[in-house]
């Protein structure tokens, strides 16, 4: 009989390398690219001893799994793998790697596809990047009946934990912030006019990102013309002069400031001025340069709403913190569901036994059935039927307990034993 | 019948309301939608029970109970939660009102036992004005309760945004435009309301040989009201009155107003003492 899934799940293996362990030069040496992904699985899945085996390589990571027949050195073969297909020295990479074991190997993959052990904890890119590879593995046939459950159930763990603890929900960067405080000022983007004064980098991302949420206009004011030219060229937004700025603020419902100016450029007594103008319509102000673009006054004003560059780091400050106290509830979650997993190990394996145990019940059955007939002579169909029914009870009758044992067996983690002993009495492996 | 399937309705607001606070507290309010299969469940009871009232005693909405009063307040109360959950798109709400409104129906169950013990308005003839009036009143009570509420809660969040500190309350609570956009729509129904309930109580009175305007508290209290409101709407339609100031007098309207009436209905049994 081949390994049970219990058996071959203790045999996985992981190495690998992250931004925590390796710096990026490091990572950037190791890093499997989509186009090389499989041809990377093939070349692992040909290494002696390996059955089944999964690349998870991102701009953060590298990570090698495999299931690897029976060898005190499953890590040992992982890691000059590693060295090899990369034309890396084992000394010199060694020390960045980290490695783990059995149920240990399942636990990280299962923090990974969470993103517990990712940069910014609760970043969503992890988990379409593992269904990526895992697909990748599937399309080469790397992965079978060990790996496969494992990479499903992380992905279903990544899942939980994202929707049970909300760990990803608040933002994490400037431009995510600000996205965040427009929807709560004005509900649905859609519709919305932004204008941008000045063109810094980071105005520039967080334009991207309104614009990636809906905001449908997009104004650009800035002192030199082939600049704002250019970034209204990115938006596909309008151009404004720079000497009418003031005047765009009334038909703006966000402003991202971001000037190179010593001095202020949009005063209280301004704002006040425009608000008639709106009709009261809410206005966000979103303050980047350093020296301040706005007064800081206007945040009084109704229906005005001001973030400089301190306010939105504070929000995002506050949000990782938050973040970070999701992650303990996140990890308890990780421990809960890699102990129901592990409870599972042994269950998997009564299935197949079950299945065979039945299939040999019923074939003998009808062999006992079809001498019984033979030698009864004729029999009405009611007899039959009656034969058919006794024969079938007593079947079922018989193999009723030991199935229950044996599944009571597994779920408390004993299985192997008593799946051992069944399979020998019936010879199910004859 | 009627106290039965108004209890159910009640298991049913209650239980809704359970489930969006449990996910307003956990802020995992995109999953509020969860809460409105009970809430619904409770208002087909609580529409039966409004009907079985209809039927049983006589075929019209009589309030002549605190009772019935309560309980068609707060089945307005719901009715007008979901049309705001529909239109707008934001489950959060439920979170919100939902628990108001099942205060209100726990109100209603309360004093079921005294249903129809009172029943002067028997002497009255069965007249649409009549059932006009009452219903449209209760209605304009539910909105202008409503946009209370929302006047409420858009202080809060406003207050979240404001102070450049999000705290616990920030992702919880919905944007301050959906809150105003909330406040504004339900003072405009139920100003519309209120309109029609006076229209509909001085055409009736008007008609009748039996009845006489009465001043009180509440016939004052609606009429003294009915300008304002009227001068809020217009403020924002001309002007754009909206933000803190609006929430501001949505408060002070909407609170003072049905505060006042619903003390009237627990006090007296009835919106009209005396009549």
């Amino acid at each position: 009989m081949e390994d049970s899934f219990e058996d071959a799940a203790m045999n996985l293996r992981l190495v690998g390398l992250s931004h925590k362990t390796a710096p990026l030069e490091v990572r950037e040496r190791l890093h499997v690219g989509t186009a090389e992904l499989r041809q990377a699985l093939t070349a692992l899945d040909s290494v002696p001893r390996v059955r089944e085996c999964f690349i998870l390589s991102t701009c953060n990571r590298v990570e090698v799994v495999a299931e690897i027949e029976k060898s005190r050195d499953g890590e040992g073969t992982l890691t000059n793998f590693l060295c090899d297909y990369n034309g890396e020295r084992l000394e010199e990479l060694s020390p960045h790697l980290y490695r783990y074991r059995a149920t240990g190997a399942i636990a990280h993959l299962f923090r990974v596809a969470a993103s517990l052990d990712s940069m910014v904890i609760g970043e969503p890119q992890i988990v379409a990047q593992v269904r990526e590879a895992l697909a990748a593995a599937r399309s080469v046939g790397t992965v079978g009946p060990v790996l496969g459950p494992v990479l499903d159930r992380a992905l279903v763990v990544g899942k939980r934990v994202r929707t049970e603890t909300g760990i990803g929900r608040s933002a994490v960067s400037i431009a995510t912030a600000a996205v965040e405080l427009a929807r709560k000022i004005f509900g649905d983007l859609r519709g919305r006019r932004a204008l941008l004064l000045g063109a810094g980098e980071m105005s520039e991302l967080a334009a991207q990102r309104l614009v990636k949420h809906g905001v449908d206009t997009v104004l650009v004011a800035n002192r030199s013309p082939r600049r704002a030219a250019r970034l209204a060229a990115a938006f596909n937004g309008q151009v404004v002069d720079w000497g009418e700025s003031l005047a765009a603020l009334v038909d703006a419902d966000i402003v991202i400031a971001s000037t190179a100016s010593p001095h202020t450029l949009v005063s209280v007594e301004a704002v006040r001025r425009i608000l008639p103008q709106r009709r009261y319509r809410p206005i966000f102000f979103i303050d980047i340069a350093v020296p301040r673009d706005i007064e800081a006054g206007v945040n009084a004003l109704d229906n005005v709403y001001l973030y400089d560059i301190d306010d939105l780091q504070g929000v995002v400050e506050e949000n990782l913190a938050s973040r970070s106290r999701r992650a303990e509830a996140a990890e308890e979650l990780v421990v809960e569901e890699l102990e129901r997993f592990v409870g599972t190990l042994s269950s998997r394996d009564v299935a197949p036994t079950i299945k065979e145990l039945r299939s040999l019940a019923e074939t003998l059955r009808r062999e006992e059935v079809g001498r019984a007939k033979r030698k009864l002579a004729s029999l009405s169909p009611e007899q039959e039927k009656a034969v058919e029914a006794l024969s079938r009870g007593l079947v079922n009758k018989l193999l009723h307990r030991p199935i229950t044992a044996l599944k009571e067996e597994a779920r408390d983690g004993r299985g192997q034993q008593i799946l051992h002993l069944l399979r020998r009495l019936y010879r199910l492996d004859d | 019948m009627v106290a039965l399937t108004l209890g159910l309705a009640l298991l049913g607001y209650l239980s809704g309301s359970a489930v969006a606070l449990a996910l307003l507290v956990k802020n995992r309010l995109d999953e509020a939608g969860r809460a409105l299969f009970p809430t619904l469940l409770g208002f087909a009871f609580h529409t039966i029970s409004i009907g079985s009232a209809c039927v049983i005693y006589g075929g019209w909405i009589t309030a002549a109970s605190a009772s019935e009063s309560f309980s068609f307040i707060a089945w307005s109360l719901v009715l007008f939660t979901m049309l705001m959950v529909w239109r707008y798109k934001v489950p959060a709400l439920l979170s919100f009102l939902l628990p108001l409104a099942s205060l209100t129906a726990l109100l209603a169950f309360v004093q079921s036992g005294d249903l129809r013990l009172l029943a002067p308005l028997q002497a009255v003839p069965k007249a649409t004005w009549l059932w006009l009036h009452v219903s449209l009143s209760l209605l304009a009570v539910a909105a202008l309760f409503l946009a209370a509420v929302a006047g409420l809660v858009y202080l809060l969040q406003e207050q979240q945004v404001k102070s450049r500190h999000p705290g616990y309350l920030f992702r919880r609570l919905p944007s301050l435009e959906v809150c105003d956009r909330l406040g504004y729509k339900s003072l405009s129904v139920g100003f519309v309301l209120l309109t029609g309930s006076l229209m509909t109580a001085a055409v009736g009175i008007w008609s009748s040989l039996e009845l006489r305007w009465s001043w009180d508290l509440t016939t004052s209290l609606a009429v003294a009201g009915w300008p304002l409101y009227m001068a809020v709407i217009y403020w924002r339609w001309a002007v754009g009155l909206r933000g803190r100031k609006a929430a501001y007098l949505a408060i002070v309207g909407g609170l003072s107003v049905t505060g006042i009436l619903l003390g009237v209905l627990l006090l007296s049994g009835r919106f009209h003492p005396g009549t």
